[in-house]
């Protein structure tokens, strides 16, 4: 299997919204999903260094805990530190976007019920996929 | 207590009596005769000086009679054994014998055949009638017949002292044509006080007549000591030559008293008078004596009787009035209400409620500076807890003006620190209660004598007085406070209660819309990321109106995340603990203005600033916030050419520590009747998407803030022609 994106995210509607977002990319890339922060550590474990994702999309509403557990996870691995990771929540407080770039996160984005404002982020997060170095 | 005061002028021997130290006289009377005997080995410390005259003892004779008392002594308690029979020269006589003071007296008398055995039958049948009396008055006639009839004195009184010593004649038997002071009153110095302090430790004296010389100790002082003999209880004991002039008088020359001490204290006297010489038997002495001994304890039981009865009595009524009490919420509301069971139970004319600075006159009481003059004049006495007088006058002189509505006086202090009292006034009662009632009798005009001016002085001291206040109405001043205390206590409790309740109530509440603002916004989210899967997915089946249909749900899903968010945010500040610091106000502003811009600019809207600017104790944060939704609303409600908005601050007219900030805009105005409304969450006075949207929480926002610190916020305004917030931060 190729190197894709890695999606952390527990609710499908939120989940099918990104992965359409990553699917209208020129070369769209091969999603992973997992739902929980333990079936994220499973996965990863799981995965040969050929598998790995080389992007991570975090949401920090999971099914058995906080994201945020994840991005410390990531960062204290060798073999997965190097995987930039974009936090993609509902969580509206100004001091969470702050501490999940201080735990490593590569940007942090706000999920929206607007239309307009939904589809610009989704943009702005898949844009990092084809920006990566190859 | 200034006994002078109290004596009509020319009575000063009265007065020189209570000084005198009448158990000490060094003499005796010479109806019999007294040795005084060291201890134990009997011999002649003192010697009466008619003793070889009386009974034919000689101090030769002496050790015959020491081996008699010895014998005795050795048996037990001399007193105990007394009377005995010694004999002296051959003669046989009856002695008293008591150990008094390290020495042991005899008293000598003539022998008599009469015992206490003889008596006893006419003892138990009194003892029998005075139980089964009820009524007061009847038992001390029976009392004063008994002795009467025993003894065989001419006049038999039953006396009783007040409070203030000061003695009335209760009950009376006459068996000779000789006046009678039944009802009459005696002043307390016809008594002095230490003769009343004799009286309560002896039970009997007795003088058989009052015309004799006194017969002196020889030598006068113990040699042993250097001190005069304590004749306390020697029955020979000689009297005051005051005393006696003041009984012949009264045309008395025997005279007994016998003493009834009731609780530990003298209650009273049973006094005794004839006007010639009558000498008693040991026997009869003996029978007074148990008489009065029981006559003290049933007269102790009948008043306890007494008293447990009025008591019911008082209680049943306060219960009723603390029932009805207990269902009030406003103390003072509540005794105004009650006035008639106020004064009912306290059996007063007037009252007074003094709480919270706010005083109420109930039922007949001294004129409102008069009762402003007795409150001050309380709050320096002591008032714990409670403070009661008969006699207003006598503590406080300015009463007299008004002694006919107020000469007794009840107080209760309902706070420990707060002037709060409720007074009760009892009227002025010129005659002195009487158990029986009964009438003066008035006197013949021809006895000169002490009584008949003594009664005279006794009226004067009469007046200003009330009747005195019983244990139970002490008793139910005390529960009223307790009462009051109680409702005090339990609407504080109710109120710490609410409050309690309350807080959990906003915390819950609180907690339920964080809750609620985050959970709910996943499936709006879902709502709006559908509404644009079915446009992507399905935009080329539908029609023009069904895809505007579905952009409709997804604008309404977005509403609903700003209405979610907005509730999000205004719970948070609920929750917020302020943080006060001292904050510069100008600054403040400065930098409000500075992060708002960009909207001022594209408004186009002049913000203007006057006034003072305090720096005070604020949450700078949150009150940026205020200001920035003040600003905010000034230039969105607003549809002038020429937005202007005024920022200012002045100071409080009320308040002079308090400044008043406001922010002025000449926008579309509020309506009065909307004043109170525009501070409600969600709840904005026009469409949503006139006067640029908006989720309408930013004024709750505001409310929410100007209370966490304790301020208060108000609106002015006129229709089309601009709206000012008011408001202060403490």
């Amino acid at each position: 299997m190729k190197r894709g994106v890695l999606i952390v995210e527990d609710l499908d509607s939120d989940f099918e919204m990104i992965q359409r977002g990553f699917g209208r990319l020129a070369e769209p890339p091969a999603i992973l999903r997992s739902n929980s922060v333990q079936g994220t550590i499973s996965l990863l474990e799981g995965t040969q260094a050929e598998e790995r994702p080389r992007l991570i999309v975090l949401d920090l509403r999971l099914t058995d805990g906080d994201g945020q557990e994840l991005l410390a996870k990531f960062r204290e691995h060798p073999e997965w530190n190097s995987i930039p990771v974009l936090v993609w929540s509902a969580w509206s407080d100004p001091l969470a976007a702050e501490s999940c770039q201080a735990q490593g996160a590569r940007g942090y984005y706000r999920k929206a019920a607007e239309a307009k404002t939904a589809r610009e982020t989704v943009t702005h997060i898949t844009s990092h996929w084809a920006s990566l170095p190859s | 207590m200034d006994e002078a005061t109290r004596i009509a002028p020319g009575e000063d021997a009265l007065t020189a009596c209570s000084r005198e130290p009448i158990h000490i006289p060094g003499s005796i009377q010479p109806n019999g005769a007294l040795l005084v005997l060291s201890e134990p080995e009997l011999e002649i410390l003192q010697v009466s000086a008619n003793c070889e005259a009386f009974c034919g003892w000689e101090p030769s004779s002496h050790p015959a009679l020491a081996e008699q008392l010895r014998s005795v002594v050795a048996q037990g308690d001399p007193a105990l054994l007394s009377p005995i029979r010694l004999h002296i020269g051959g003669h046989p006589f009856d002695a008293s014998l008591h150990r008094h003071d390290g020495v042991l007296i005899v008293e000598i008398e003539k022998p008599s055949p009469e015992t206490l055995a003889s008596l006893h039958r006419r003892l138990q049948k009194i003892f029998a009638e005075l139980r089964d009396t009820e009524w007061l008055e009847e038992f001390h006639e029976r009392t004063a017949r008994f002795v009467g009839e025993l003894t065989g004195f001419e006049r038999v009184m039953v006396y009783k002292f007040d409070s203030d010593w000061h003695g009335e004649v209760v009950g009376e038997h006459l068996s000779a044509p000789v006046d009678s002071y039944a009802g009459h009153h005696f002043p307390a110095s016809d008594i002095p006080t230490q003769a009343r302090a004799l009286y309560a430790k002896s039970w009997l004296r007795l003088i058989p007549d009052a015309t004799y010389q006194p017969v002196p100790l020889e030598p006068a002082l113990n040699p042993r000591t250097g001190k005069p003999t304590d004749l306390s209880f020697a029955m020979l004991r000689s009297v005051s030559p005051i005393h006696l002039e003041y009984l012949r008088n009264m045309d008395v020359t025997a005279s007994m008293s016998i003493s009834i001490i009731v609780e530990g204290r003298l209650w009273g006297l049973i006094a005794c008078h004839d006007r010639q010489p009558r000498i008693l038997p040991y026997a009869i002495r003996a029978a007074c004596e148990i008489f009065g001994q029981v006559v003290s304890l049933e007269i102790g039981a009948k008043q306890e009787t007494l008293r447990l009865a009025e008591h019911v009595l008082a209680t049943k009524i306060q219960t009723r009035f603390f029932d009805v009490l207990a269902k009030e919420q406003n103390i003072v509301e509540a005794l105004i209400k009650y006035t008639p069971d106020l004064l009912n139970f306290m059996s007063a004319i007037g009252a007074v409620i003094r709480v919270g600075g706010r005083t109420e006159l109930l039922g007949t009481t001294p004129n409102e500076t008069q009762v402003e003059e007795i409150l001050t004049w309380l709050e320096g006495q002591t008032v714990r807890p409670l403070f009661e007088t008969d006699s207003l006058r006598e503590v406080f002189p300015p009463a007299d003006l008004y002694r006919e509505k107020a000469s007794g006086l009840l107080a209760v202090k309902l706070s420990r620190v707060e002037p709060h009292y409720v007074l009760w006034f009892r009227p002025e009662v010129v005659t002195t209660r009487t158990w029986a009632g009964n009438p003066n009798k008035p006197l013949a005009d021809d006895l000169r004598i002490h009584p008949r001016k003594s009664f005279v002085a006794w009226k004067q001291t009469v007046t200003g007085h009330s009747l005195p206040w019983q244990e139970a109405e002490r008793q139910g001043g005390r529960e009223l406070v307790q009462a009051l205390n109680a409702m005090v206590l339990r609407r504080t409790e109710r109120l710490i209660s609410l409050n309690t309740e309350l807080e959990k109530k906003n915390t819950d509440l609180n907690s339920f819309a964080y809750i609620a603002a985050h959970d709910l916004k996943e499936p709006l989210r879902g709502i709006a990321n559908y509404c644009i899967f079915m446009q992507e997915d399905h935009g080329e089946e539908l029609s023009q109106e069904a895809i505007r249909k579905v952009e409709t749900i997804s604008a309404l899903a977005a509403q609903s995340e700003e209405l979610l968010d907005a509730l999000n945010h205004f719970s948070k500040i609920g929750r917020m603990e302020i943080s006060r610091k001292e904050t510069d106000t100008r600054e403040l502003i400065a930098a409000v203005l500075t992060s708002m811009e960009s909207l001022i600019k594209r408004e186009k809207a002049t913000v203007s600033q006057e006034g003072n600017w305090p720096t005070l104790a604020c949450d700078p944060v949150l009150v940026r916030e205020v200001f920035s939704n003040l600003i905010s609303n000034g230039i969105r409600y607003n549809n002038k050419a020429e937005k202007k908005l005024v920022i200012g601050v002045r100071d409080n007219p009320e308040r002079s520590d308090q400044s008043v900030f406001y922010v002025q805009d000449n926008g579309i105005g509020i309506r009065e009747k909307h004043f109170e409304d525009v501070f409600r969450i969600f709840r904005r006075l026009h469409a949503h998407e006139d006067y640029g949207g908006g989720t309408g929480a930013g004024l709750a926002i505001v409310k929410s803030i100007v209370e966490k610190h304790d301020g208060r916020i108000w609106i002015t305004s006129q229709p089309d022609q601009g709206t000012t917030f008011n408001f202060t931060l403490k």
